[in-house]
């Protein structure tokens, strides 16, 4: 693992408010294969919705894993709870530009997914939140410790508002028509101090 | 007595992405054929990499492998030292 970046994320029990630890570890490709694409998609017990309506039920992270790792630029981690189950995943390139800053570099999410168990919009009983936001602290943070001062930028699929109340902004990048989101430095530097990583 | 579920409670981020970075978004980094295969070699050859413009550091691959961690480690810290990386408070998000 990467010397001093954060190595655990807070999770919360949706029905108790108790707490407990996931580590955040590297996700290869046979996790990847055994631990999401086998075990993510089977049926919930609850579920509100159907799950191949989710925007990645067809995301296969093992070939995502693969095509990825012979990247140089390209990371892949998840959440890992103390049952063994990855409660979150996400896949990370560190050679963006800033969409916000000309001349900047950014830390760009590819994607990142939270386990189906733990969507409210899927499930009446979620099992943990906090895993998802728990990731994209982790990319703000890996961001800042690779002097790129925390910048992120993402394309959100759903939820936007989300972000933009997390610090990001909208940015209209018209050439492709999609909006991308960026925190900023100073919003990124603010997030870090809130949640105690680094002195104000 | 436990706490009934709200859906307000959730998560909020379930799901992001899954859309190539715009190449327009995408920084023009000089590959290089000898990639460092762990953790340590790549955090190191990251930083040296992506902030060539502010430090400049000439050292083979295979200089780096022969290295132990803690040497790794000390030259990672020296390097984010230079840059003026300072270490995080806690380990815990």
């Amino acid at each position: 693992m990467f010397i001093d970046l954060p190595k655990l994320i807070e999770l919360t029990h949706c029905s108790s408010g108790a707490t407990e630890q996931a580590t955040i570890e590297s996700l290869d490709r046979e996790m990847a294969k055994v631990k999401i694409d086998g075990n993510w998609w089977r049926p919930l017990t609850d579920a509100t919705s159907k799950l191949m309506d989710e925007p990645d039920s067809e995301w296969r992270w093992r070939d995502l894993i693969s095509r990825a790792q012979n990247k140089p630029f390209f990371l892949a981690r998840c959440a890992k709870s103390s049952n063994g189950e990855i409660q979150a995943a996400v896949l990370l390139r560190v050679d963006a530009k800033s969409a916000l800053m000309e001349g900047e570099g950014a830390v760009f999410i590819d994607r990142l997914a939270t386990a189906p168990w733990n969507r409210p919009n899927l499930t009446k009983n979620p099992v943990f939140r906090g895993a998802g936001t728990g990731l994209i602290t982790y990319a703000i943070a890996l961001s800042y410790s690779l002097r790129l001062d925390g910048r992120v930028n993402l394309t959100a699929v759903a939820n936007q508002s989300f972000y933009l109340r997390l610090g990001f902004q909208s940015i209209r990048y018209d050439q492709y028509g999609d909006a991308i989101l960026e925190i900023s430095a100073e919003q990124a530097n603010a997030h870090l101090v809130e949640r105690g990583l680094i002195d104000g | 007595m436990v706490k009934k579920y709200k859906h307000a409670v959730g998560d909020d981020t379930p799901v992001t992405g899954g859309i190539d970075l715009p190449p327009g978004l995408t920084r023009q980094l000089p590959a290089d054929v000898d990639l460092p295969t762990d953790d340590l070699g790549q955090q190191a050859y990251w930083l040296l990499k992506l902030n060539a413009d502010k430090i400049a550091l000439k050292f083979r691959q295979s200089d780096f492998s022969a290295m132990d961690d803690e040497t790794k480690q000390q030259l990672i810290a020296d390097i984010r030292d230079s840059l003026g990386v300072k270490p995080f408070a806690k380990a815990v998000i």
